[in-house]
């Protein structure tokens, strides 16, 4: 026991505090109660989903939970540790590009390949990562190098025959369970479905532990941090090839749900800012936020391409355009919505203006 | 052996030269006051301490083994640990949160984490607003949250930078009397304090700073008087009060 932990008098009210704190939790459990309620509901509508609606809400379904899932990879490194990658194509792609060389040439299974996939993206996050945290990158200098690192691994792929070059690889066509291809759409919905879950579960689990608790308490104050015994630069990397292996598993889903890979659709900006723009616009962070997000911008997306689809790229103007309003207005993402609203009502006027600048580069 | 030893330690900024060969140590179980007027160098020693800042000569040891060259958080692992002049707090995590990343500096599970954390703020004080967000607190608050977090690492020697700037009379009172219960409770402390008041309170020595240099140590009565000290502060009202 430490020595100032057997200073008893200053530890008699701690019993008292925590029956206060049970107490508190008690009524915060039905609160709960009605989260896990929402929860429940939540995941049997989507378990359903395939049933209830036609071929092409499905799609739209997949896009947005695929899209939910890249933001919640992002979120690990990006929200909870702070550090704003701009170039998560980079692991995306590895995952994509591994996956269909394994399958290709050597007919390994995609569910082997995509753990080998994972595998290469983690030890290339963290060895971009000690890189640009090694001569202190942080902030908009390290979503720079983030970026500049994606766009070498695309220029990589263009020019490499190997790998087909600009013109990308498709995937034999060898339909079965083992070789990660359905018949069935609604059995991509499935699969990217459970990875959700899974990630969200992880991400969850992880706020709460040491490792999650570093990695937030670096990006609220790394010197602060560092002080209290966190080694920063390891977490750094830790979260780095945590979030990077996770989202090359997200790269193998998008090859197998295609078919088809090339260098922009693997390593393109695109498919960085896709991962972090539903994060950011729900809640860098959270749990939740890239989730709502995802549910926010998908079906914003889908409305755009159809309604103006005659013009290439207006989708990517109003996605710029939602990234620049809430990073100014809402740097907390829509999740903090409620929050201010409560803090603005108990101030009993608009003082909740100083909300933090969780996320914001 | 002294629990730190500070030998002939230097650090120059360009044309600036911070600390210019000071030596001092600090004994095991002690207070020791670090104080000097503005700009003579006493936070740059505490970041060279701390690790935050490596010295361009000089050497530092700490339970006997030279920590230059240490990263922070390997120096925290010794049982070396500092709180910042500007208060630092994990601003959207909870105030026992804050705490917890103290805490899992000794422990790994949450739930012991939490334990250790609630009563590293119970022992600050704190422990009512344990569940508020950290951002929310007074500053007189935020800088026991400060002290909450250091102790939760369970430290042997403990760095405070002016833990007692701009609170009033009544909250000056309360961190002299927990910097005393923390020396009563074993933890060796060093501090810069511009309170005087304060000073002559806790510190059993005091280290004098001035343009990077020590020019006088020893006990508080002896310093006030100290030719050098007075020369040193002329014009700063502050040091008489």
């Amino acid at each position: 026991m430490p020595p100032w932990l057997a200073v008893q008098p200053e530890l008699a009210h701690v019993g008292a505090a925590d029956a206060q704190a049970g107490a508190a939790r008690g009524a915060v459990g039905t609160g709960a109660i009605a989260r896990w309620v929402t929860v429940g509901a939540v995941l049997l509508v989507a378990a359903l989903l395939p049933q209830l609606v036609d071929h092409y809400f499905l799609r739209t379904a997949i896009l947005l939970v695929y899209s939910a899932y890249l933001a919640q990879c992002w979120n690990i490194v990006g929200g909870y540790a702070g550090q704003f990658s701009f170039g998560h194509a980079t692991f995306f792609g590895i995952g994509a590009y591994t996956t269909a060389i394994l399958f290709i040439r050597w007919g390994i299974s995609p569910w082997i390949g995509m753990w080998a996939g994972a595998l290469l993206a983690a030890a290339t996050g963290v060895f971009l990562g000690s890189l640009s945290f090694r001569y202190g990158l942080k902030g908009p200098y390290f979503s720079l190098a983030t970026l500049a690192f994606a766009e070498i691994f695309r220029i990589l792929a263009l020019n490499w025959d190997a790998v087909g070059g600009p013109r990308g690889m498709l995937l034999p066509l060898r339909e079965s369970f083992w070789n990660y291809q359905f018949p069935e759409e609604s059995t991509y919905y499935y699969v990217i479905l459970v990875m959700l879950i899974a990630v969200t579960a992880l991400v969850a689990w992880l706020a709460h532990t040491r490792w999650g608790m570093y990695f937030q308490a670096l990006r609220e104050d790394e010197d602060a941090a560092e002080a209290l015994g966190v080694d920063t630069t390891r977490h750094k990397l830790l979260a780095m090839a945590l979030s990077s292996a996770a989202i090359a598993l997200g790269g193998t889903f998008y090859l197998q749900h295609m078919f088809y890979i090339d260098p922009d659709l693997a390593f393109g900006i695109d498919v960085s800012v896709n991962a972090l723009l539903p994060a950011i616009v729900g809640g860098p962070g959270t749990v939740w936020g890239p989730l709502v997000g995802a549910l926010v911008l998908t079906p914003l997306g889908e409305f755009t391409r159809s309604a103006l689809g005659g013009y290439g790229g207006v989708h990517l103007m109003l996605y710029g355009a939602v990234l620049i309003t809430v990073i100014l207005l809402l740097p907390g993402g829509l999740l903090s919505l409620p929050e201010r609203w409560r803090e603005r009502s108990r101030r009993g006027g608009p003082a909740a203006r100083r909300e933090g600048e969780r996320g914001a580069a | 052996m002294a629990l730190l030893e500070v030998e002939r330690v230097s650090k120059r900024f360009g044309g600036l030269q911070a600390v210019n060969g000071a030596s001092f140590t600090v004994e095991e179980g002690s207070v020791v006051s670090l104080i000097g007027p503005n700009g003579a160098g006493k936070t740059t020693l505490f970041n060279l301490v701390s690790g935050f800042l490596r010295p361009d000569a000089g050497d530092i040891r700490f339970q006997g083994r030279s920590i230059v060259g240490l990263r922070p958080h390997s120096i925290c692992e010794m049982g070396l640990v500092r709180t910042f002049q500007l208060v630092k707090p994990f601003r959207h995590l909870s105030v026992l949160e804050n705490v917890m990343v103290g805490a899992y500096h000794r422990v790994r599970n949450p739930a012991a984490a939490a334990d250790r954390a609630r009563a590293a703020l119970a022992f600050v004080g704190l422990l009512e607003r344990a569940g508020m967000r950290a951002a929310d607190l007074t500053t007189s608050e935020q800088r026991r949250l400060e002290v909450a977090r250091c102790l939760a690492t369970g430290p042997r020697l403990l760095l405070l930078d002016e833990v007692m700037a701009g609170l009033n009379p009544t909250e000056v009172d309360g961190m002299i009397g927990l910097v005393r219960r923390i020396a009563a409770a074993g933890v060796t402390v060093l501090l810069i304090e511009h309170v005087m008041r304060a000073v002559m309170a806790i510190s059993e020595r005091v280290v004098v700073l001035h343009h990077g240099e020590i020019i006088a140590q020893g006990l508080p009565q002896e310093i006030v008087r100290h030719p050098k000290v007075v020369e040193a502060y002329l014009g700063e009202e502050a040091m008489l009060a």
